[in-house]
């Protein structure tokens, strides 16, 4: 497996302190990107946060999930947090070790009290005795927040002191990026008031020794509440590794709603969804892929997009226009970049697989944020989209009017056939999957031979696509 | 025996001086010593040329294991630790997955690396640290890297751990003379707070007295002596407690903080963390914080505030037991203090949204004793928490609170049942028009589908179409498809071989080895001839219809292709509309094709006779009559009559089954069996009369009687295509799987998913062995394996087939078997009432629990389980009935659960 070593730097650690009045939490952050362009230990805010006891723990929640491995836990993981402020509200973010849960925990301007919320995104510092005095707090003392570092602390102290070197593979990255992209499919499934909530998620069943389940269930809205059952009848909402929603445990007592999202259930196959207690000012949502044996990284949802050149450069384009918006008003962006709203939806896309936007299910908005990774040479070195053009450059693909035949390298011989605009395929993956999972690299094959992308030559090269059939294609699957 | 060469070992070993060459036989003849004698010898130039040598012998023996190479793999490994020049090349080296299973000696590797720098020393042993601990680095070779350096002892995972370890292993100073000696002791102490799984050495005792040869006594006999900081170790043991984690780091931990004995100001210290412990620890350590903050709570060392908090956030908790004692303590607090009610009864009312209604009996009690000492408002607050009251206590806490519970519009309490919505079949999609279609739905297949019924109908129909019409051009279509499956190539011989089909196989296979002319037409002929016969030895019963019917559509691709076939069903539960199957044969009249028997057979038995309005109620309105729809009897007579017209034989019979009706339920009784060397309750079916009068071969033997004595390898995993044999009769499949359900109560086999929800879906009647394959489900091992049985108990209700009483006394006569246990049917059900099916699950317990008081031998734990959640249900679905045994039971004495919760179903049910 690809990875890459990060490290990251901070003044000092983070630390929660009592002082005469009351407590400051204080966030130290690294090097991160801002209006400003890179900024090392940028400042996003400083004030008081509404409901201390809520906050400090679902702060831990997301510290959680950003240490956890729900799936073959043998080594704890240990990822910082990141935090993006949007001007109107800070958003904390984690990804799980396994790749297949990210926490966001997003605080409101209703759960921050005083202080400008500056915008750029960055990692945080977590340690073991901020958990500690994390879930300390417990009396409603006032407590003072402080994301970046302390105005004394900077004139003072110069040079970073704590360094922490993380490997960052490239699945986890990758699935970072593109649990956004999932998730930008999602609708409000269902709702539940705070007892029921409880109710439900204390029923679940606990993670045993040897990490997360294999199963997934599904649940039904009844009455008030969510009925379990083991098979996706209509109105039912995947809930894929029940077990990793322990993460949550820690804020039930604040809890006062939580609301499910997640695409509608098609098949018998499982779905990503993302589950969301609301808070007092807060909410806290995890994203879970659709297997707890499988992260997001292999979900393939974007690679008809990247496959083609188009996307790439209106992503350029609108990656100028956006400036740390809490959410992205489509027809707004579109109009500022001169582009449809279709292409730029496309561009989000885009945008989502290389971490530059995420997306918020609760407000069906786009929100920028530039993930602090290296995450441009992941998003091109998607191993499906690789394979791909590994086999247009062998020449393996002929094409047949409706249906294509890819040679493999082994010899084997596989059919792509279009209909409808979706390209299918004879090969044991695809068979397996049946489009759950996205195209096969025979069927990206096939798509970026009909776009013109020829082996050995650029898109910009080539001659636009020929009408006709090729052309119904690329309409369709947009 | 020597250690392999290769053309890279020889070169260099030209290439050595006479130093190096002694170290290469050294370790070439296993002698660990003198290697790391010779490699003394050398000069740095010459341990570099060495290690080249050593490195190309190491990879030259790379994978190679042999036990007696053993030695002169140690013998390598130390002579190359002593050749490397770097620091992070030596860890490496020592460290390489090449030598774990040929440690070298510690000692020779300390003796090898003695003469370097203390820098070089410090740098090799923090790196080997580093390691985790899966690589099994030695601890002493890296203490004895430390001692040789004089550097800081690192404090990494491995090497704490290998620490711990050290004072056990071969030791022999005690625990504690050991601990008092080393040098590094507070920086390691430090760390073993921080390092995860130490808790595991807690069950150990280590050499040393009684008392102080544990790791938790030790510590704390060392902080008593002062030689480690008292504040620092309460400060750091309630930190690690407060971080969670293992259960079993946790106990260490914990004993610890009961060696250490705090005294009232320390534990009044840190009420910030035993207020954060009773709330969010794990249950054992939550228990002592819980104790600790009742002790300072009874001497007035807590106020009332922070009790309040503490209140609200124990009473959250799920733990009975932590509740009850926090209640307790309430209890003694309010006695002599009764001033406080003001600030803490409000806390209490957090216990009235509690899921055990004993917990919310109990806070009510304690409410109500001081409900003088609070203002209107604090009683107003207190009304509006009881909401969350069960049904049953709601009346008696409006009383306390002298306030109305809950908003007066209401009262009365309007229950309404939650049922899942009726099933709805999906149509079956016609097959493939082209041969690459056809070749996707057999891809799917191949890839491992083997219950997917639709796709397999729709692949066996389009191979027949496409064989039909160009067989040449389904060929192509096909191969790529069976190529990248890389068992196909044995497909022919695996074919001709097995007498069955593979469990995990559809049968679509045989159907495409003959497309692709891979299976003999001997073979072919034998095999119909043997499967129609109904002979077949090891398959009886719906799946030797299946295996016949993949024969026949073989045996006829490869002699005369039908132009599809008559069976394919119309919708996904295997039923077939009588309107299609008629046009069906008009057409093959028409083209005057061959109708195949079994082919023909199968399309008989999947006639939909009865709509959904049959037996669905609710769900036939919705369904639309078309022209696909269910058909009535008037319908049916203008179809046969249609089926008469045609003059053929065929033609005849399906008009002579249309007029016949839909077929009898067989006759079944219910049995005492022993199978899996256990007793188990099974059915046995009677004669299916009209199938042995009409059919032929399998067909006929699917109505012959049945005892589930008798194997006829149905296998479960095929579950769709075995109720699609004969959709309308679910009872067939069930009664010849209960045995496979009553291994899943009885001995925790797995159970099929959504094999129960289908039983239960299937367009028929549910008899006895749908029931008590119910029934059996509901005790399966595993609560995610209990909602199989609940998702299908649940959509017998919503279809109106569910019988209550009868799976009501199942469920009651399965509780007597030894090997089932109780407690699982009580859990079963109420993760169905908790859907909202109280009314279902009361019906369901109206005829178990006479039953079960009856019962001797019950545990009490379970009988209280089953009182408890017929409580529920009938307060939340305003049950009435008298029960006589329960009134029995009611009137006895006691305060033991049986009896408060027998009492509370007593009252429920208006007793």
């Amino acid at each position: 497996m690809t990875r890459s070593l990060q490290a990251v730097a901070y003044h000092r650690p983070s630390a929660l302190e009592s002082g005469p009045l009351g407590q400051r939490l204080g966030l130290e952050t690294s090097r991160g990107v801002t209006p400003a362009g890179r900024v090392d230990h940028p400042r996003f805010f400083s004030g008081f946060v509404t409901e201390p006891r809520t906050a400090a723990a679902a702060l831990l929640a997301v510290a959680d999930v950003a240490a956890a491995r729900y799936w073959q836990p043998q080594r704890p993981a240990s990822y910082d947090p990141v935090v993006t402020g949007s001007g109107d509200r800070l958003r904390f973010e984690s990804f799980s070790g396994c790749g297949g849960v990210l926490a966001r925990l997003d605080i409101l301007s209703a759960g921050l009290d005083g202080g400008e919320v500056g915008h750029g995104t960055t990692n945080v510092d977590v340690n073991h005795p901020l958990r500690e005095a994390l879930s300390r707090v417990g009396s409603d003392d006032p407590l003072h927040l402080r994301v970046g570092p302390d105005e004394l602390a900077v004139t003072t102290v110069d040079g970073a002191v704590i360094e922490k070197k993380v490997p960052l593979p490239d699945r986890w990255l990758r699935g970072f990026a593109e649990a956004q992209v999932v998730a930008c499919g999602f609708e409000l499934r269902a709702e539940l008031p705070a007892a029921e909530a409880v109710r439900f998620l204390r029923g679940l069943p606990r993670a045993g020794a040897r990490g997360a389940s294999r199963g997934a269930m599904w649940v039904v809205p009844a009455g008030r509440g969510l009925r379990p059952t083991t098979r996706p009848v209509p109105g039912a909402v995947c809930l894929p590794g029940p077990e990793r929603l322990s993460a949550l445990q820690r804020v039930l007592r604040h809890a006062t709603a939580l609301r499910v999202y997640g695409p509608a259930a098609t098949d018998a196959s499982p779905l990503a969804g993302a589950w969301e207690v609301a808070l007092p000012g807060m909410r806290l949502t995890l994203t879970l892929s659709p297997d707890a044996a499988r992260g997001f990284s292999g979900e393939g949802g974007v690679l008809d997009a990247l496959a083609g050149a188009e996307a790439a450069e209106d992503a350029e384009l609108v990656s100028v226009l956006l400036a740390w918006e809490p959410r992205i008003d489509l027809a707004e962006l579109a109009s500022s970049a001169g582009l449809s709203v279709e292409r730029v939806r496309a561009a989000l896309v885009y945008l989502g697989t290389s971490g530059r936007v995420g997306y918020d299910a609760a407000e069906a908005a786009y929100f920028h944020r530039e993930l602090p990774y290296d995450s441009d040479r992941v998003e091109r070195h998607n191993p499906r989209l690789r394979n791909a053009r590994a086999l247009v450059a062998r020449h393996a693909v002929t094409l047949d009017a409706e249906m294509a035949t890819v040679r493999a390298k082994d010899g084997h011989v596989h059919r792509v056939r279009a209909e409808g605009g979706v390209l299918t395929c004879t090969c044991p993956w695809w068979a397996k999957y049946r489009g759950g999972r996205g195209p096969c690299k025979h069927a990206l094959a096939v798509r970026l031979v009909r776009r013109g992308e020829i082996a050995g030559a650029s898109p910009a090269d080539m001659p636009a696509p020929v009408a006709g059939a090729e052309a119904t294609i690329e309409g369709n699957a947009r | 025996m020597r250690l392999l060469t290769s053309g890279a070992v020889d070169a260099a070993r030209a290439e050595a001086g006479p130093g190096v060459l002694d170290v290469y036989e050294a370790v070439q003849q296993g002698d660990a010593e003198r290697a790391a004698q010779c490699v003394g010898k050398l000069d740095l130039v010459q341990r570099r040329v060495c290690m080249d040598l050593l490195k190309k012998l190491r990879s030259a023996n790379r994978g190679v294991w042999t036990w007696d190479n053993r030695e002169r793999l140690r013998a390598l490994a130390v002579a190359g630790a002593g050749c490397q020049t770097g620091a992070a090349a030596a860890s490496a080296w020592i460290a390489a997955r090449d030598f774990t299973w040929a440690p070298a000696p510690d000692a020779l590797l300390l003796d090898v690396l003695a003469e370097r720098a203390p820098e070089w020393l410090a740098d090799v042993a923090h790196r080997l640290a580093e390691r985790p601990r899966s690589a099994d680095i030695s601890y002493e070779l890296m203490a004895g890297l430390v001692r040789l350096s004089g550097c800081a002892a690192p404090t990494t995972e491995a090497y704490v751990h290998g620490w711990v370890f050290s004072h056990f292993r071969g030791r022999r100073m005690s625990l504690i003379d050991g601990l008092r000696g080393d040098p590094d002791l507070t920086e390691l102490v430090a760390a073993f707070f921080v390092t995860p799984e130490v808790g595991s050495y807690a069950q150990f005792t280590f050499p040393g007295e009684p008392g102080e040869n544990t790791w938790p006594e030790a510590l704390a006999l060392l902080t008593r002596d002062g030689v480690l900081d008292r504040p620092t170790m309460v400060a750091s043991c309630l930190a690690r407690l407060l971080r969670g984690g293992r259960q079993m780091d946790e106990r260490m931990f914990l004993r610890l903080l009961g060696e250490l004995a705090l005294t009232r100001e320390e534990q009044l210290a840190h009420l910030a963390d035993w207020t954060a412990l009773a709330a969010d620890a794990s249950s054992p350590i939550a228990a002592h914080a819980q104790t600790v903050l009742g002790g300072l709570a009874l001497d007035g060392g807590l106020s009332d505030g922070r009790l309040a908090d503490v209140t609200r956030a124990v009473l959250f908790r799920t733990e009975k037991k932590l509740v009850r004692a926090q209640l307790v303590l309430l209890g003694k607090v309010l006695k002599s203090r009764p001033a406080a009610a003001g600030e803490l009864l409000p806390a209490v009312a957090e216990a009235f949204g509690h899921a055990d209604t004993d917990v919310q009996e109990r806070a009510l009690k304690l409410v109500g004793r001081h409900t003088d000492a609070l203002d209107r408002m604090q009683l107003a607050e207190l009304a509006t928490a009881a909401e969350l009251l069960t049904p049953g206590l709601r009346g008696g806490a409006a009383e306390m609170l002298g306030q109305p519970i809950g908003e007066e519009g209401e009262l009365p309490y309007a229950y309404e049942e939650f049922l899942p919505p009726a099933t709805e079949w999906t149509p079956v999609s016609p097959a493939g028009a082209t041969p690459a279609e056809v070749a996707e739905d057999v891809s799917v297949l191949l890839a491992g589908a083997p219950n997917d019924l639709v796709t397999f109908e729709r692949a066996l129909d389009g191979l027949m179409r496409q064989a039909a019409r160009d067989r040449a051009a389904l060929t192509d279509a096909l191969r790529p498809v069976v190529e990248a499956q890389r068992w196909w190539e044995h497909i022919g011989s695996w074919i001709e071989r097995q007498d069955s089909f593979h469990f995990l196989a559809s049968g679509i296979e045989i159907v495409v080895a003959a497309v692709l002319g891979q299976l003999r037409m001997e073979v072919l002929h034998r095999r119909v001839q043997h499967t129609s016969s109904g002979a077949s030895a090891t398959r009886g019963g719906p799946a030797a219809v299946r295996d016949a019917r993949c024969w026949e559509a073989a045996h006829r691709i490869h002699s005369d292709p039908s132009p599809f076939l008559l069976a394919t069903p119309t919708d996904s539960s295997g039923a077939l509309e009588a309107a299609v199957l008629v046009e069906r044969l008009e057409e093959y009249t028409r083209l005057g094709a061959r109708v195949g028997e079994m082919d023909f057979g199968q399309a008989l038995l999947r006639v939909r006779f009865e709509g959904p309005s049959g037996i669905d109620g609710a769900a036939g309105a919705v369904a639309p009559p078309g022209p696909e729809g269910p058909a009535g009897d008037a319908q049916l007579s203008v179809l046969a009559a249609r089926a008469d017209a045609l003059g053929t034989s065929h033609g005849t019979r399906l008009a002579q089954h249309l007029r016949g009706g839909s077929l009898p339920a067989p006759e079944s009784h219910r049995e005492h069996r022993e199978i899996y060397r256990a007793r188990t309750v099974l059915v046995d079916l009677g004669e299916l009369p009209g199938l042995q009068e009409r059919f032929g071969g399998p067909l006929a033997r699917l109505g012959r009687p049945v005892t589930p004595a008798e194997p006829d390898h149905s296998p479960v995993t095929h579950y769709r295509h075995l109720l699609a044999v004969l959709p309308a009769q679910p009872e067939l499949v069930a009664a010849r799987l209960l045995h496979f359900m009553s291994g899943v109560a009885c001995h925790n086999f797995a159970p099929q998913q959504g094999y129960l929800a289908a039983l239960a879906e299937a367009p028929g009647p549910a008899g006895q062995a749908v029931h008590l394959s119910v029934a059996y489900g509901l005790a399966a091992r595993r609560p995610q394996d209990r909602l199989e049985a609940v998702d299908a108990l649940l959509v017998l209700a919503a279809r109106g087939t569910l019988d209550p009483e009868r799976l009501g006394a199942d469920i009651a006569e399965l509780a007597e078997l030894t090997l089932i246990k109780p407690g699982r049917f009580a859990d079963g059900l109420r993760a169905g009432a908790g859907t909202g099916a109280y009314a279902t699950v009361w019906a369901i317990l109206r005829t178990t629990l006479p039953a079960l008081l009856a019962q001797e031998s019950l545990p009490a734990k379970a009988l209280g389980d089953f009182l408890e959640l017929g409580a529920d249900c009938a307060e939340r679905c305003a049950a009435r009935a008298g029960i006589p045994e329960l009134t029995e039971r009611a009137s006895r004495a006691g305060t033991s659960r049986v009896q408060n919760q027998a009492r509370r179903l007593h009252r429920a049910l208006g007793g």
